[in-house]
């Protein structure tokens, strides 16, 4: 425990990863609340709390979520930060394929996962494939850190945990990456069935910007116009297709939700407020 | 004189120009650096422009010589430069003022009216306010560019055809900078991105980004301000790279929540990223690496807001007869050709491509699963269509069916997915509306019975009810209706929505169907601009008499025919027989019209014989117009109705006071100019009018101006609008027009921009549009020349002198001529005095031309001549009705300055030929005039010699002399141009000459004795030569009242 040590003061740190919530309960969407719930089921609650300043505070540096195994870096009272690491087995690729049978089975799933979201149902698939998402024990997680505390967790995996939590806010897909598929590798099984063997790839979507709409369109140049340089080579006819009067923020609700490292949701809360400004 | 230019530069600015045309033509032959010869040093232009511009100089490719480059046909010179056998390409260095986007911005936007631009100028301005609605419309996202914030536009849909015709319509000047961007399309790109960013900031105040993100992370707007003129640009990057603050910014300044953003924090560099979306500072401060994971996910993000090259469709089926499941089907189609639909099952059955759409996707069956994921983040009710692995459809009851109806179809449809509805939904008559019954006080259709008591704020009887669908339907009917609480229901076969709304509202109007109902309230509701009491929309309107006349669309054909009165002298052809009931039944029924036949159809005539008509006794009618058409008034009015008195109130020396009231007593027509009638405004308001006529009644089209409140102002029982330019397209000066006719008929002006200018003008909203068809109908006879009841007796060629009157310094200039010349010519005999008679009668042209043509001083055109104002009234409606016109004079000069003239005043190209053009210019000249599509000019001014014979111009069916040659043959033969094998429209024209001048004299003896007149004048001007010093002298000498001002 702490205590062992004389007066060891945590170091400040600049730059680290901060958890957004400032007091109360960290994590918002359901994948947190979810993943949190089960790591308090596991009756770790006390220790868990005492992460939670650290998370806000900003301690932990680095965190990278792999098939197996969450790493990170949190800074404690020691010069070198400590190394924390969280492992979880990842899913055989039997389950995996068991996994995708049942998804393909409900277009909702790809189309969701198309669309760029995870739904929340996806656990109960896991479940009835006999290989549940989160860890049923806590014996499941193997969590180990390089601080001289003997407590599991201490609290540096504690904050991880409530980073990692806040990570799952920001990109769901994080958690099957855990698990050992990115979203990319799940979709490519789940479509697999449906792809031609000679299948084209996708011609790519349209940018954002006027140059997009602009494409292939075909304009004469100077030299071809010399005499009608002053003037409009095909003149407008005033003419217009209607278009229709929509909410301002359309747009932002037709996306998918913005990655972590652009804030997720709360970009599009911040943003919404400048759309109905520009009215 | 300054034509001012603009060119978007590769620096991503608005580069202003200006050509001067006081400036020498050519650069001197061998100057070391290439100068443009006329463009405008930086002083001239920061005191044309403003000073917000940065003066630089910018490189341009422009055609023309080594030495001269062309001038822009909007520049006016008084010579004309010949035109170069070849057009080459040289680089010239330009002064110019550069603006940065947020100041290009606000200086497009803001355009002043009175600059005369180039029309690449006027392309950005137009670039620009797209670039507003589109942010006004939320069709734009955050992006990076660069080491930038920026607002990016999103161009889908009908915004993608508005850009490319916008790109089309770019004149190659604006592109023009030498090493600058590649063509139309790259610079138009750069510009509406630009634009956008800028139209977004303006509505974001600065205050607003720093307080959306706390101090730290973002670029300090303090040390990064700029100087207003681009040169804190340096700073800005200093402070930037230092500046990386704190990982996460929060928003919890006072000014965020007086905002209404409530606190907000985003990771690092995201958080600088959002702050440097407002305000004007774009750079943000994030290290290469944290950018480029920016852009990496905003472009994951952002992926699907275009929209791909295929799209989901949604088909909403209705259930068969008897049953009640209704369905959604689901296809994909292609977005650039919407006829290409496959439906969702067949997509499932073919295991890879799909044959139809394999030139659009390639993997049909995962884009039709991204796009219903991405379909149901809007419309969440999709989502249990999903259930199966290969979903086709989704099966709906009749309240899901409404619900989708409702909320999701236009939602969806707005995201860009296709959608489509049952015809049923858009008709009225698939819900519960009311029906009304009025009637006018006893008269038969086709007359008025009595005259008292009438007008827009007449009384009618009237009786509400309920309708649905076509059928009426009883209190007791709606009361069961409403028990069986569901949205949709199968009416006699028809389905039918019951929104609960809809049904309280009728309850309500059943309970209290209103009070009181005026003729203006009808017109209202038949229009469909005002609801039933309680809030039911009016579904259809009975009503008798001449209040059916008044609602019916074709009120002209169904009214009694009045006859021409026998005091008016000439025949009026049929439709101006209706024209004239019509003006007759609005009399009658007190309400005042608006009379907008195409030109050419006689609508003076038609006046004439309303007038000739009246009661002796009734009072006089006022009638204004503009200055240039008092003489033609006077002239027809003693043709057509030699009866009525008529006075004629203008000029210094017009009668005040008592001796105008006095006049006017003794008068049935007092004409008045619009300058007099908003000078003497409240001496025309006191005395009694029976009738207040505005001809060319555009010149009330702005509401605000003096002449339009004098008028309005001026009570009279019969109030008539006189015009030629189709008001139906023109919404804000439609309204200022009726309320001159009918006030309070549309509102007030900023209520009528709100229900329709802006809907028709800004989002083509055609139920706006057919609204105000609808209240304004009866108030408006247009009648145009293609429809062929009326083409059908009209004359092939209709020929007419039209008389200008000479502004005061054409006719000082005139009278001075006149008593030189004539002394000279006293003094002088033999060839001498030949060639001074001749000489006399150029200037003397000239002078009724343009007084900038004698002087030529280069001096400006706009006001100063009768011609040229009756001329530009003339081509606007021309112009307006998508016609052509040929111009002819026989001087090139003057040609010249009516080219560069009405090239700037209409924005509009305008051809022109004269003797300095070679053969395949102006072959190629006739071929473009010819080809009459919409990016061939117009007008065409040709020089009498050089183009009164040989060529066939029929893409013209107007033709204008403004001066004269007087000689019938040659003056035929050009008009021959349009008049020729081909033409298939009536032929308008048009022979010009100014009153009490030497001109309307030989007119009078040309047409008076045409005979003689061949024989004498035939020759041109030889004759003239002829005359005595005082047969020159009455000839000559300017008569009085040929001015009007």
């Amino acid at each position: 425990m702490d205590d062992f040590f004389p007066r060891a003061r945590t170091r400040r740190v600049d730059g680290g990863i901060r958890a957004r919530s400032t007091r109360g309960a960290i994590g918002s969407s359901w994948w947190s609340k979810r993943f949190l719930e089960v790591l308090e089921s596991f009756a770790l609650g006390s220790r868990l709390t005492r992460g939670k300043s650290y998370a806000r505070a900003g301690q932990v540096l680095t965190l990278d979520v792999e098939p197996g195994a969450v790493r990170a870096t949190v800074q404690g009272s020691r010069v070198k930060p400590y190394k924390v690491r969280v492992g979880l087995e990842p899913f055989e690729d039997e389950i995996w394929a068991e996994v995708e049978l049942r998804l393909a089975a409900q277009a909702l799933f790809s189309a969701q996962l198309l669309a760029g979201e995870l739904p929340a149902e996806i656990e109960g698939v896991f479940a009835a494939a006999g290989a549940p998402l989160f860890p049923r024990a806590v014996g499941d997680l193997a969590m180990s850190c390089s601080c001289p505390d003997s407590a599991v967790p201490c609290k540096h995996i504690a904050a991880t945990f409530y980073l990692l939590a806040e990570a799952f806010d920001d990109d769901p897909f994080q958690i099957l990456h855990w698990r050992g598929r990115s979203r990319d590798e799940l979709l490519a099984g789940l479509l697999a069935g449906l792809r031609a063997e000679d299948g084209a790839a996708e011609p790519p979507a349209r940018d954002v910007g006027a140059a997009a709409a602009l494409r292939d369109l075909h304009a004469p140049q100077l030299d071809e116009m010399l005499d009608r340089y002053w003037l409009p080579p095909v003149p407008l006819t005033g003419k217009t297709r209607p278009v229709l009067a929509v909410e301002p923020d359309l747009l932002l609700r037709q996306l998918p939700t913005p990655g972590p490292r652009l804030g997720g949701k709360a970009l599009v809360d911040a943003l919404r407020p400048l759309y109905r400004r520009m009215r | 004189m300054i034509v001012v230019h603009a060119v978007w530069s590769a620096r991503g600015r608005l580069c202003l120009w200006g050509e001067d045309s006081a400036l020498p033509v050519a650069a001197p032959a061998r100057s070391r650096r290439r100068v443009h010869p006329f463009a405008c040093p930086h002083e001239s232009l920061t005191s044309l422009l403003d000073t917000k511009g940065v003066a630089t100089e910018i490189e341009l490719w422009v055609p023309g010589t080594s030495t001269a480059p062309v001038a822009s046909p909007e520049l006016v010179r008084d010579e004309v430069a010949p035109v170069p056998a070849r057009l080459g390409r040289h680089a010239w260095t330009v002064p110019t003022l550069e603006y940065e986007p947020d100041e290009a911005f606000a200086r497009l936007i803001d355009q002043p009216d009175d600059l005369v631009c180039g029309a690449g100028l006027r392309m950005l301005v137009a670039v620009a306010g797209f670039a507003c609605d589109l942010v006004n419309r939320g069709r734009l996202l955050p992006t990076v560019v660069g080491e930038e914030a920026r607002w990016s536009p999103v161009v889908t849909g009908p915004d993608a055809d508005t850009l490319r015709a916008l790109a089309l319509a770019l004149p190659p000047s604006v592109s023009a900078e030498v090493d600058g961007l590649a063509g139309a399309g790259e610079t138009l790109a750069a510009a509406v991105d630009a634009l956008v960013d800028a139209a977004a900031r303006a509505t974001l105040p600065r205050d607003l980004g720093s307080a959306l993100v706390s101090s730290g992370s973002a670029v300090s707007s303090g040390s990064a301000a700029r100087s207003g003129r681009g040169s804190g640009r340096g700073s800005g990057r200093g402070s930037a790279g230092s500046a990386v603050g704190s990982a996460v910014a929060t928003a919890s300044v006072p000014a965020a929540r007086s905002a209404g953003l409530s606190s907000v924090r985003l990771p690092g560099a995201a958080g600088a990223w959002l702050a440097a979306l407002t305000g004007r500072e774009r750079r943000f401060a994030a290290s290469a690496t944290d950018r480029d994971r920016l852009v990496e996910e905003l472009a994951a993000w952002q992926r699907d807001a275009a929209g791909g090259a295929v799209r989901a469709l949604f088909r909403l089926v209705e259930p068969a007869p008897e049953e009640d499941d209704w369905r959604l089907d689901f296809a994909l189609q292609s977005a650039d050709e919407p006829s290409l639909v496959v439906d969702a099952e067949q997509v499932w059955q073919s295991r890879g491509a799909v044959a139809a759409l394999t030139r659009h996707v390639g993997r049909p069956q995962e884009t039709l699963l991204g796009e219903l994921g991405r379909a149901s983040r809007l419309y969440p009710e999709l989502e249990s269509a999903l259930r199966t692995a290969q979903p086709v459809a989704l099966d709906l009851d009749a309240a899901g069916a409404h619900r989708l109806l409702r909320e999701g179809a236009p939602l969806l449809s707005a995201a860009g997915f296709g959608v489509l509805l049952p015809g049923w939904w858009s008709r009225p008559s698939a819900r519960l509306g009311a029906r009304l019954s009025a009637r006018s006080a006893g008269a038969a259709p086709g007359t008025v019975a009595k005259e008292s008591g009438l007008g827009l704020e007449t009384l009618v009887e009237y009786k509400w009810q309920l309708a649905l669908g076509d059928e009426p339907l009883s209190e007791e009917e709606l009361r069961r209706l409403t028990a069986l609480k569901a949205p949709l229901v199968r009416l006699r076969g028809q389905w039918v929505e019951l929104d609960p709304r809809r049904l309280a509202a009728g309850l309500r109007m059943m309970a209290e169907p209103g009070t009181q109902l005026t003729v203006g309230d009808l017109l209202h509701l038949a229009g469909g601009a005002a609801e039933a009491p309680g809030g039911l929309p009016v579904v259809g309107i009975e009503a008798d008499g001449w209040l059916a006349d008044l609602l019916a669309a074709d009120v002209d054909r169904r009214l009694e025919t009045v006859a021409a009165p026998e005091s008016f002298i000439g025949t009026l052809r049929p439709y101006q027989e209706r024209g004239l009931s019509w003006l007759h039944f609005l009399q009658r029924a007190r309400l005042g019209g608006i009379l907008a036949d195409d030109m050419g159809l006689g609508k003076t005539v038609q006046l004439l014989a309303l007038l000739a008509g009246d009661d002796p006794g009734v009072g006089p009618t006022l009638l204004v117009c503009p200055m240039s058409l008092v003489g033609n008034w006077q002239r027809e009015a003693a043709k057509f109705a030699p009866g009525l008195r008529v006075h004629v109130h203008h000029g210094a020396e017009r009668a005040r006071g008592k001796a105008f009231a006095r006049a006017v007593a003794e008068a049935d027509l007092v004409i008045t100019t619009y300058a007099i009638a908003a000078r003497d405004a409240v001496g025309l308001a006191a005395l009694d009018w029976h009738r207040l006529v505005v001809d060319e009644a555009q010149a009330i089209k702005n509401a605000a101006t003096r002449q339009a409140t004098a008028l309005r102002q001026v009570p009279a029982r019969h109030r008539i609008a006189v015009t030629g330019t189709p008001v139906e397209n023109r919404l804000a000066d439609l309204w200022s027009i009726m309320e001159f006719a009918n006030p309070g008929l549309l509102g007030s002006a900023r209520r009528f921009k709100e229900l329709y200018a802006e809907p028709v003008e800004r989002r083509g909203d055609e139920q706006a549009a057919e609204r105000l068809r609808r209240i304004t109908q009866p108030f408006v006879l247009r009648r145009v020349k293609t429809d062929t009841s009326i083409i059908s007796d009209l004359p092939e060629k209709l020929e007419m002198d039209v008389l200008c009157n000479l502004t005061a310094e054409q006719a000082s200039l005139y009278q001075a001529v006149v008593e030189d010349m004539l002394g000279k010519i006293e003094r002088s005999e033999g060839i001498e005095r030949r060639g001074l008679v001749l000489a006399t009668m150029t200037k003397l042209k000239q002078v009724c031309n343009h007084p900038a043509q004698l002087l030529r001083d280069g001096s400006r055109l706009a006001g100063r001549s009768g011609k040229l104002a009756r001329l530009e009234e003339i081509l606007d409606e021309v112009l307006a009705a998508g016609e052509r016109a040929l111009l002819f004079t026989q001087y090139a000069e003057f040609g010249g300055m009516l080219r560069g003239h009405l090239s700037a005043r209409f924005g509009r190209e305008v051809a022109f030929l004269h003797g300095g053009v070679g053969k395949k210019e102006r072959d190629v000249l006739v071929a473009r005039f010819q080809e009459a599509g919409p990016a061939a000019p117009p007008l065409f001014v040709l020089s009498l010699k050089a183009g009164g014979t040989g060529l066939t111009l029929t893409a013209a069916n107007h033709v204008v002399h403004v001066d004269r040659w007087w000689n019938p043959a040659v003056e035929d033969q050009a008009t021959d141009r349009a008049f020729r094998i081909g033409q298939r429209r009536s032929v308008q024209v048009r022979k010009f000459v100014c009153a009490g001048t030497v001109e309307e004299k030989i007119a009078a003896m040309i047409r008076d004795k045409r005979g003689l007149a061949a024989k004498i004048v035939g020759a041109g001007e030889q004759w003239l030569t002829e005359l005595s010093t005082r047969e020159l002298r009455d000839l000559l000498t300017l008569d009085a009242g040929a001015v009007v001002e």
